[in-house]
C-alpha cells in the first residue's frame, strides 16, 4: 500500500511542479541583460511586483578615477543618496507593460546629471531596445538603442 | 401694585467680566479665544511606528556584485492607528526616520559590501528610502542612512503592503540563498 502512494506521489510530483512555474508573460520578453550604445554599462532588467526595473550590474570603468574607489551616484539630488553605489544602481523604474512591445509609465536615471526623465521602451526585435527618454512630451527626448547581451 | 424692574436674564445679573457692555474688547477676544482652543484641538498628530522584522530573501545562486533580496511587508498600519483612534485616510505624512538591515542567521552581514533598500507598492512609484556603503566589516546588524527626500511616503504605505527590496552587494558568488531581515522606524503625522 505504501509502496502504491509513494508511486502516486511520484507520478503527480511534475504535474504540481508545472502548475507552480506560471507561464511567462509578454511583458517578460524585457528580462535580461543589455548593454546601451555607449557600452560603458550593462543593464540588468527584472520584474519586481509586476512592474520591470533595470539595475546596473556591470561598469566598464568601475572605479573613480578621481578617488580609485568604487563610483558611487555623486550626482545624485538628494545628498543623503550620494554614497549609493553606481554598480547596482536601479535606474529604470516602474515600468508597466502597455502591449504591443511597449513598456511605458516609467523613468530613466542618469547618473551622469542627477536627473531622472519620464521613459518608454520599445522591444524593436528579441535583442534590440529603443529606450526614450523624455520631459513632458514624447515627442520631446532622446532615443538611446540598448542591445542584449546574450542574443536570443 | 408696582412691579419691579426685571432683571436682564430673568433676574439672573450678568457677571460684569462677562459683559460686552462694560468690557467691549470680550467682543474680540471671545471669538479669538475659542478660534485658538479648536486650532489647538485640530493640530496634527505625530505618531512613531515601528515594523516587525521583515524576513528578506536573494534567492541562489548569487553572484559577486549586486544581488536583489527581496520581502513582502504587510504593515498592520491601518490596526495601529485604529489602536489609537484615528483611520488611514487620516494619513498625511510619513517620514521613514531608522531603518536598521540585520542578518537572520550565524552569517550575519558578513560577505555584504553595502546595501541599499528600495519600497515600492501600488500606484507609488519605486523610492529609493536608505543606503549604507560600506557596510562594517563582519557586523550583524546596522543602521542605514536615511534618504532625506521622501515624498511619496504615505502614498505608499496607504496601500497597505510595501515590497521592500534590498540590494545588496556581495564579494563573492554563492549557491544558497541569502537572508537578511529589515526593521523600520517611521514618523507619522495624522490629522483628525
Amino acid at each position: 500500500m505504501r509502496t502504491t502512494l509513494l508511486f502516486i506521489a511520484l507520478l503527480l510530483l511534475p504535474l504540481t511542479r508545472a502548475h507552480a512555474q506560471a507561464p511567462p508573460e509578454p511583458g517578460d520578453r524585457l528580462i535580461g541583460v543589455w548593454e546601451p550604445s555607449h557600452g560603458k554599462a550593462r543593464v540588468k532588467i527584472e520584474k519586481i511586483g509586476g512592474k520591470y526595473y533595470g539595475k546596473i550590474v556591470w561598469l566598464r570603468e568601475p572605479n573613480d578615477p578621481a578617488t580609485g574607489t568604487p563610483k558611487v551616484d555623486k550626482n545624485n539630488p538628494d545628498e543623503s543618496l550620494r554614497t549609493v553605489p553606481l554598480r547596482g544602481y536601479r535606474l529604470l523604474k516602474d515600468f508597466i507593460y502597455s502591449g504591443n512591445n511597449e513598456w511605458a509609465e516609467g523613468t530613466i536615471y542618469d547618473p551622469e546629471n542627477g536627473s531622472t526623465y519620464s521613459c518608454v521602451i520599445i522591444l524593436k526585435d528579441d535583442n534590440t531596445l529603443d529606450i526614450r527618454g523624455f520631459i513632458g512630451v514624447k515627442a520631446l527626448g532622446r532615443t538611446d538603442v540598448w542591445k542584449r547581451l546574450q542574443a536570443k | 401694585m408696582r412691579s419691579e424692574p426685571r432683571e436682564p436674564l430673568g433676574g439672573i445679573k450678568r457677571p460684569l467680566f462677562l459683559s460686552p457692555d462694560h468690557f467691549p474688547m470680550m467682543r474680540i477676544t471671545l471669538p479669538a479665544l475659542l478660534l485658538a482652543t479648536l486650532s489647538a484641538c485640530t493640530e496634527p498628530e505625530r505618531l512613531v511606528y515601528q515594523s516587525d522584522p521583515i524576513p528578506l530573501v536573494a534567492a541562489g545562486p548569487l553572484f559577486e556584485g549586486t544581488n536583489t533580496a527581496q520581502g513582502e511587508w504587510t504593515t498592520g498600519l491601518e490596526a495601529f492607528l485604529k489602536a489609537q483612534g484615528h483611520d488611514l485616510t487620516q494619513l498625511r505624512e510619513a517620514r521613514l526616520t531608522m531603518a536598521i538591515l540585520s542578518g537572520a542567521d550565524s552569517t550575519g552581514l558578513s560577505g555584504i559590501r553595502n546595501a541599499s533598500i528600495q519600497w515600492v507598492g501600488g500606484d507609488a512609484g519605486m523610492q529609493q528610502v536608505a543606503v549604507r556603503n560600506p557596510l562594517p566589516p563582519d557586523s550583524n546588524a546596522v543602521a542605514l542612512t536615511v534618504a532625506a527626500d521622501q515624498p511619496k511616503l504615505a502614498d505608499l504605505l496607504r496601500t497597505g503592503t510595501v515590497t521592500v527590496v534590498a540590494d545588496l552587494d556581495l564579494d563573492a558568488d554563492s549557491d544558497a540563498d541569502r537572508h537578511v531581515i529589515g526593521s523600520f522606524t517611521l514618523e507619522l503625522t495624522v490629522a483628525p
